[in-house]
Formats: structure tokens, C-alpha cells, sequence
């Protein structure tokens, strides 16, 4: 009784065997090749993506280039000796700024006609329509603003605020929760604010966002009413961790946590991506004025990595290195 | 009431908007390594002289007229003195007040 059942249980075995081995040769080339038929088609999306984005971008930059040498040689074809229409200026200015923003430093350019416009209103040659060319001309480079600092914001930090000019020291500013408050009594010569943004740039071995704090002080110089600009001098600390930044620093060690120190004049066509101050780390910040009502200023302090600065941007090759030798992974994912 | 006077004559220089042809002259003055407070600062340029004083951050900021002039800090430690520039646009000096061979003299930073 016992043998039969032996044998049929040999037999299943042997039978088992002979199929099994096809069988998983079958299921291991399947998976084999439907894993190589995916990758391929991967590789080949990727390919067709990255090559029809280059020629998106050749096509673009022929358009783009095309029509800024058609804006551009209209204000240089003033210089010939054709007769200058303010309107066709702001006009121009206005494509000028909403097509290439992101790219050129329009500045000059806004100064430039403001400039001229000033001197209109001022020269009683004026046309009654020069004075709401001038606050058109502003408020373009206001919207300008506020599409790069809404752009920023998304992965830096933008704190807002007022300046009176017509005080000095720490109280004459007035900024949102990022200002370090004074002691009662307390003098100093200018506000300081602790900014920080969450960053997987520089997280190392992890992909988990690191938060990098930084004190920013800015000192008020000076008010320029004509050309509409202040000047501004600004101290950044190298990062900090975030006790040491939400706090005010006795004035020495303030002093030897300084990174980068500058001094500027800046108005409303002072564009937050592209007038900005470089910082390690592949950090940028930048002080906009928003707009000036009489002695009242608005201000923007923003604080962002580089890849939010301006296409214009180009980092330094010492920084690129640095930048791949913390994290190889982030930065080709860039 | 010697503390008062100097926040009283910092508040007063900062307030007084400068002159439309002048500069300024700003910084701060550093002393053992930290900020020196109350400190009287003094710019000579040519025959005038304008006065102010450091806050308690050691900051300073003072109107002067273009050209060169001279600093000079009057703190516990006595006087120190430094030439300076002042141009159109609002220059930058911080000092640190050091001892050197012949007292006390002003180190930019």
C-alpha cells in the first residue's frame, strides 16, 4: 500500500522538476525583458522629453531674441535723432518687462525713461497724460516685483516691512515677525531679522529639508526724494543655528558672525532675482523697494537659494563643485 | 545722567536730517571686542566740525561735509583719532580702538 504511494509521489516530483525548470526560466526571462522593454521605453520617453523641451527652447529663445532687438531698437533708435513717444516707451518697456523679467537686469532701462519722463513733467512741457506715464511706469515694475517675490517665496522666505524716512536708527523700521526685538530702551543702529528656508539642497546623506537661519541687519542711510531711492546697508551672518538667531547678539560676536556685508542705492526698479547679494551655500537675498509714498517705504527682505535667482544667475564654478561634492544626488537633480 | 546725555545727543544727531550737499559717516567702534556705547564721536572737516555718538551697539552715523576729515572717539580710555573720507553717498567705517606705541588709536575693521 505504502509502495504505490511512494511511486506516486516520486513521480509528481520528477514530473515537477521536468516542468518547474521551464517554467521559471519562462517567468525569469518575462520579468526580464518586460524590466528591460520598460526601461528602454523610460530611456526613450526621456529622450523624446529632452529633446522636444531643446527645441521648445531654441524655438522660444529665436522668438524672445527676435522681438528684443525689435523693443530694444526702439530706444536706441531715439539716439539717431527720431522724436521719443513717452507712451510707445512705456509701452515698449512694459513687453520689455513681462517677456524677459526673469533675464535682464531692466533697471537702467525703467531709470532711463523715468528719467526722462521726470525731466517732461518738470521742463512745463509737460502733456497732462507724462504723470500717469510715470506711476504706470512704477507699477509695472511693482507687479514685476511681486511675480519674482511670490516665485521666491515658494522655496525661500520674504519678509515685509516699512521704512520711515524720516527717522534713523533701529525705529525706523517696522517689519513683520522675523524682526528681533529691542531691549526697552535700547539703541541700535539698525534692525536686525532672522530669515530661514528649508532646504534639501545641502541636507548631506539625507533628503529630509535642513532649515538654514541667517540674522540680516539693515541700516537706513539715506533718502534720495528725486530719484526716488534709498540707501540701505545690510549685514548677513553666516548660518546660524536657530537659537543663536532669534536672538540679538552682543555687538562683538555680531560683528565676527558676518558674512557678507554691502552698501546700495535702491529704488522701485530694483528686481529681487537680479539685483541680488550672493551668499555661501548657494544662498541669495535682496532688499526691494515695493513702492514710496511720501516718507513711508515699503520694503520686501528676501532670502532664497540660487536656483530661484534670475536665468542671468551664473553660479561660480568653486560653488558648483562644493555644491556637487555635498550632495552629488541634488545637485544633478537640479 | 552722563549715559542720558550721550543717548539724548546720539538720538539728536541721528534725527537732524544732514544737509543736502553733505555725506555721511557711519560704522561702528569696537572696544575689547564689543560694541562701545556712549561713546563721543567727533568729525573734523577743514574748519567744521560736527558731533555725535555711538548707540548702544557701538553704531554711529554723523552728517558731514564732503571731503577729508578726521574722527575722533572720546570713550574711558581717552581719545583716538583716524582720517577719514567723506563723500556723496554715505561711507562706511568701523573702527576698533586698540593701544598702540604712543596711546590709543583707531584700527579700521
Amino acid at each position: 500500500m505504502a509502495d504505490p504511494e511512494k511511486k506516486g509521489h516520486h513521480r509528481w516530483i520528477e514530473v515537477s522538476q521536468v516542468v518547474a525548470m521551464p517554467l521559471v526560466t519562462l517567468v525569469v526571462g518575462y520579468l526580464l525583458n518586460s524590466s528591460i522593454s520598460s526601461s528602454q521605453t523610460r530611456d526613450s520617453n526621456l529622450r523624446l522629453y529632452a529633446d522636444m523641451m531643446g527645441r521648445r527652447e531654441e524655438a522660444d529663445s529665436a522668438l524672445r531674441k527676435d522681438m528684443f532687438r525689435s523693443i530694444l531698437d526702439t530706444f536706441v533708435a531715439k539716439t539717431t535723432g527720431d522724436k521719443t513717444d513717452p507712451e510707445a516707451e512705456v509701452l515698449n518697456l512694459e513687453l520689455l518687462a513681462y517677456n524677459f523679467h526673469e533675464s535682464l537686469d531692466l533697471g537702467p532701462l525703467f531709470k532711463h525713461v523715468q528719467r526722462q519722463l521726470t525731466v517732461r513733467t518738470q521742463g512745463g512741457t509737460s502733456a497732462p497724460k507724462d504723470q500717469s506715464l510715470l506711476w504706470r511706469l512704477e507699477r509695472v515694475a511693482e507687479e514685476v516685483k511681486e511675480r519674482q517675490l511670490a516665485a521666491i517665496s515658494e522655496s525661500g522666505r520674504v519678509e515685509r516691512g516699512e521704512l520711515d524716512v524720516t527717522k534713523a536708527g533701529a525705529g525706523a523700521w517696522s517689519l513683520g515677525r522675523s524682526l528681533i526685538a529691542l531691549k526697552p530702551g535700547e539703541q541700535r543702529g539698525g534692525a536686525t531679522l532672522c530669515l530661514s528656508f528649508a532646504s534639501t539642497d545641502f541636507a548631506a546623506a539625507t533628503t529630509e529639508p535642513v532649515t538654514h537661519y541667517r540674522q540680516f541687519r539693515v541700516e537706513f542711510l539715506d533718502f534720495a526724494p528725486d530719484r526716488r531711492e534709498v540707501e540701505l546697508a545690510l549685514a548677513v551672518s553666516k548660518p546660524l543655528q536657530r537659537e543663536q538667531c532669534q536672538q540679538l547678539q552682543e555687538s562683538g560676536s555680531e560683528r565676527a558672525n558676518v558674512e557678507t556685508e554691502a552698501q546700495f542705492w535702491v529704488g522701485p526698479f530694483g528686481f529681487p532675482m537680479i539685483d541680488n547679494t550672493r551668499l555661501s551655500r548657494s544662498e541669495r537675498c535682496s532688499v526691494s523697494v515695493i513702492r514710496i509714498l511720501d516718507n513711508s517705504v515699503t520694503i520686501a527682505i528676501s532670502y532664497f537659494p540660487a536656483s530661484r535667482a534670475s536665468l542671468k544667475d551664473k553660479p561660480y564654478y568653486d560653488e558648483v563643485l562644493q555644491d556637487l561634492l555635498r550632495n552629488p544626488s541634488a545637485t544633478s537633480a537640479k | 545722567m552722563q549715559r542720558w546725555g550721550a543717548a539724548g545727543l546720539a538720538a539728536a544727531v541721528l534725527l537732524v536730517p544732514g544737509r543736502l550737499d553733505a555725506g555721511a559717516i557711519y560704522g561702528s567702534i569696537f572696544f575689547n571686542g564689543a560694541g562701545l556705547k556712549g561713546a563721543a564721536i567727533t568729525i573734523a572737516c577743514g574748519s567744521e566740525t560736527v558731533k555725535g555718538a555711538t548707540l548702544d551697539d557701538g553704531s554711529y552715523r554723523v552728517s558731514t561735509p564732503e571731503g577729508r576729515c578726521t574722527l575722533t572717539v572720546a570713550g574711558a580710555f581717552g581719545t583716538a583719532s583716524a582720517e577719514v573720507t567723506s563723500a556723496s553717498s554715505a561711507t562706511r567705517y568701523s573702527f576698533e580702538v586698540v593701544k598702540g606705541a604712543s596711546g590709543y588709536e583707531l584700527r579700521r575693521q
